[in-house]
């Protein structure tokens, strides 16, 4: 009875990768057709500085992008679990807005905003000669604020959904006990929900690793290689050079390197978590 | 009974998933809108969507129709897609499209893995050698010009007039000038250039710098990538990176195409280095916000050389309607079409005679200029590796700007280096 929906995901799933894999020893150029390469795409690469350059922006961003989003996210949380409370409603849907649009308009907007000639951004701060975008050494930097303010409201929503689901008798135990502010916060909600904060880390992280709308976007990975992340160099070598046998190549080391990434971390957070539970 | 009723839910249940199925195998087998009629009178054409490609087409298709019999339907895709669509619907050999709109730079490309038909050149007499030659590739014609296309200079006549100056003959005289504007109090903080400093600029300006310095061309009669002269190379590096960094306004490291004309437009700079179409008809416009009307005009870059551009039509191989095609093509290249669409969508003309024709100049009075600077174009890479090694060069040009290299002549010999690999 299994089998045909076996047969189908085999073939959905492991034919592709299987290609893709074939693909990576392979030198493949536009019209022609492939001719076998041995391992000269994988040697090519490894001597490529390129590719590391992309790998290192890749994870300065995804990391950094997330570390704020986390920290942001658990503010706003616990500013809508005990002040705000009656507001809460309101506030959740104004917050999820940024998370609602599509990076392509989020790369095009933040771009207008940004421009130091008719930006909003410049004009508001009175410094047109301010090139946030146009400046390697804060091309990054930006690109990692406007990710935080678009997916901070992924990870509250998650971290929100945790909060509620906290057991109203333990935080009164908890009270009564005389925990109450950080203690409060450190020694019962943080650990109560650290499964829910793994679960948010995990997937804002894998989709933090494999960006490309925003920086394509944003400033097509310059100033320079500045903000070029490995989803770039890979859409360059695939469709600007079409030098498809090398694209596959880098895309499949760099989908082995960062989810060796995100399991290690993954295992980390666990281990973290049998520590405190 | 009530078996009876439930067998019969059954059966319905059955029924309807089937009718399903079938429905949605039925509309995957079915072909796209966009897909050509075999052997019939109509064609599609992939146009740019920008006003002087398929604006320029829709106005004349009611024309073409009555004169010859063949309808023709215009398909827009935005820039950005049009490059990635072609290679997806040639790789398929769908035969999606009878006509297709193509920069001069995937000429080589295209045609060197077969995707192009090539077409007999001698038909496009009367039409600029400079535009026709962009879509030759090894000595076969693949493309009838749609748009011509060069990077020059618009610049403020009435800020040289002031300064007592004359228009600069080569780099020097241009550096100077802008050392001039930059100290002149008088000019209010006016800036010398607008130079376009996105990463998808980069090959236009190194090659009308580096032609202009005197360096050889790019690739030889067989379209392979001739050495790169590093020490011209280091000289064109630094003048990009002073003209951006020192002479150009803030922001200039990320503008492209639609930043800079607005800048010249508002009074902000005396120089415009730019393709001719990238203005459109923003300097003519009565408004208040138009610093420049009447005050400016057009000359090829200093030293003389500028960086050829355009578009072609181009016929692929899969095509089921080769014929009509060509019609169409070469009809967009008509005396009556090049002077319509010149007038009334900023096309860059494709014949020499619409350069003076009245109409044309009211729309754009710098097209007598334009031919000048259009008969002293340089080539690109447009052979077919020309995709790599004009990224290579953008690539390059963006790094040494942003500080990525700790001299111009180490970069030079780097991108040289990278050049000499590609094969």
């Amino acid at each position: 009875m299994l089998l045909p929906a076996v047969v189908l995901l085999a073939w959905l799933i492991g034919y592709p990768f299987i290609s893709s894999v074939l693909l990576s020893f392979q030198q493949a150029r536009l019209g022609r057709d492939a001719t076998w390469a041995g391992l000269d795409n994988f040697t090519r690469m490894f001597a490529d500085s390129e590719f590391y350059s992309s790998m290192g922006t890749t994870l300065v961003f995804a990391f950094s992008a997330v570390t704020i989003e986390l920290v942001l996210a658990w503010l706003l949380a616990l500013l809508l679990w005990n002040t705000l409370k009656r507001w809460g409603s309101l506030f959740r849907m104004l917050f999820t807005i940024p998370m609602l649009l599509s990076p392509v308009v989020v790369g095009v907007v933040w771009r207008v905003l940004l421009n130091p000639q008719y930006g909003w951004i410049p004009a508001l701060i009175g410094d047109q000669q301010l090139d946030l975008l146009g400046t390697p050494s804060t091309a990054l930097v930006t690109m990692i604020v406007i990710d935080a303010w678009q997916w901070t409201p992924f990870l509250f929503l998650i971290i929100s959904a945790g909060l509620s689901g906290l057991s109203d008798e333990v935080l009164e135990a908890a009270k009564l006990d005389g925990a109450t502010g950080l203690r409060l916060f450190g020694q019962v909600v943080f650990p109560l929900t650290l499964p829910v904060t793994i679960v948010a880390i995990l997937f804002r992280l894998l989709d933090a690793l494999k960006t490309f709308d925003l920086p394509f976007n944003l400033t097509q990975g310059g100033p320079g290689n500045s903000t070029q992340t490995i989803a770039i160099y890979l859409y360059r070598q695939a469709f600007t050079r079409y030098d498809q046998g090398y694209a596959v190549a880098i895309s499949l080391i760099a989908t082995c390197l960062l989810a060796a990434i995100a399991l290690s971390l993954l295992g980390i957070l666990r281990r973290a978590e049998r520590k405190v539970s | 009974m009530n078996q009876t009723r439930h067998r019969r839910r059954i059966n319905q249940g059955r029924a309807a998933a089937a009718i399903a199925v079938t429905a949605v195998v039925l509309a995957g087998c079915s072909t796209g809108s966009g897909g050509p009629q075999q052997g019939t009178g109509q064609i599609h054409v992939a146009a740019n969507a920008a006003p002087s490609h398929d604006q320029c087409m829709k106005t004349v298709v009611d024309d073409f129709k009555k004169n010859t019999g063949i309808d023709v339907v215009v398909d827009s895709i935005p820039y950005s897609a049009l490059r990635d669509k072609y290679l997806s619907g040639f790789a398929a050999g769908a035969g999606d499209y009878d006509l297709v709109d193509i920069a001069f730079q995937w000429t080589g490309e295209f045609a060197d893995a077969g995707f192009l038909e090539p077409i007999d050149k001698g038909e496009l007499s009367g039409l600029l050698p400079s535009a026709v030659d962009q879509y030759s590739y090894k000595g076969k014609q693949y493309a009838v010009p749609l748009q011509s296309g060069i990077m020059g200079m618009f610049y403020r006549t009435d800020v040289l007039q002031k300064l007592g100056a004359e228009y600069p003959k080569n780099w020097d005289e241009a550096e100077k000038l802008a050392a001039t504007i930059t100290a002149d109090p008088s000019l209010k903080g006016m800036k010398p250039f607008a130079l376009m400093g996105d990463r998808s600029q980069g090959m236009a300006n190194f090659n009308s710098i580096y032609r202009g310095l005197g360096g050889k061309p790019l690739e030889n009669e067989n379209a392979e990538p001739n050495p790169l002269d590093v020490s011209t190379a280091a000289r064109t590096l630094d003048l990009i990176r002073t003209n951006l960094k020192e002479y150009s306004p803030s922001g200039a490291l990320a503008a492209g195409f639609a930043d800079t004309p607005p800048l010249f437009a508002s009074g902000q700079v005396a120089f415009l280095p730019a393709f001719d179409a990238s203005p459109g008809n923003l300097f003519e416009q009565d408004s208040s916000t138009n610093a420049v009307k009447g005050k400016y005009s057009f000359a090829p870059l200093p030293g003389g050389a500028g960086d050829l551009g355009g578009f072609g039509l181009a016929i692929p191989t899969d095509s089921k309607n080769k014929e009509n095609a060509k019609k169409f093509a070469e009809y967009m290249a008509s005396p009556e079409v090049d002077v319509k669409c010149a007038a009334n969508n900023g096309r860059g003309p494709v014949r020499e005679t619409t350069f003076s024709d009245k109409s044309a100049i009211a729309a754009n009075p710098v097209l007598p200029q334009l031919k000048t600077a259009l008969e002293a174009g340089v080539k690109r890479y447009t052979g077919a590796k020309g995709g790599t090694l004009n990224d290579l060069v953008d690539t390059y040009t963006n790094r040494y700007v942003a500080g990525d290299f700790p001299s111009a002549q180490a970069a030079a010999e780097q991108l040289a280096a990278e050049i000499a690999k590609v094969k």
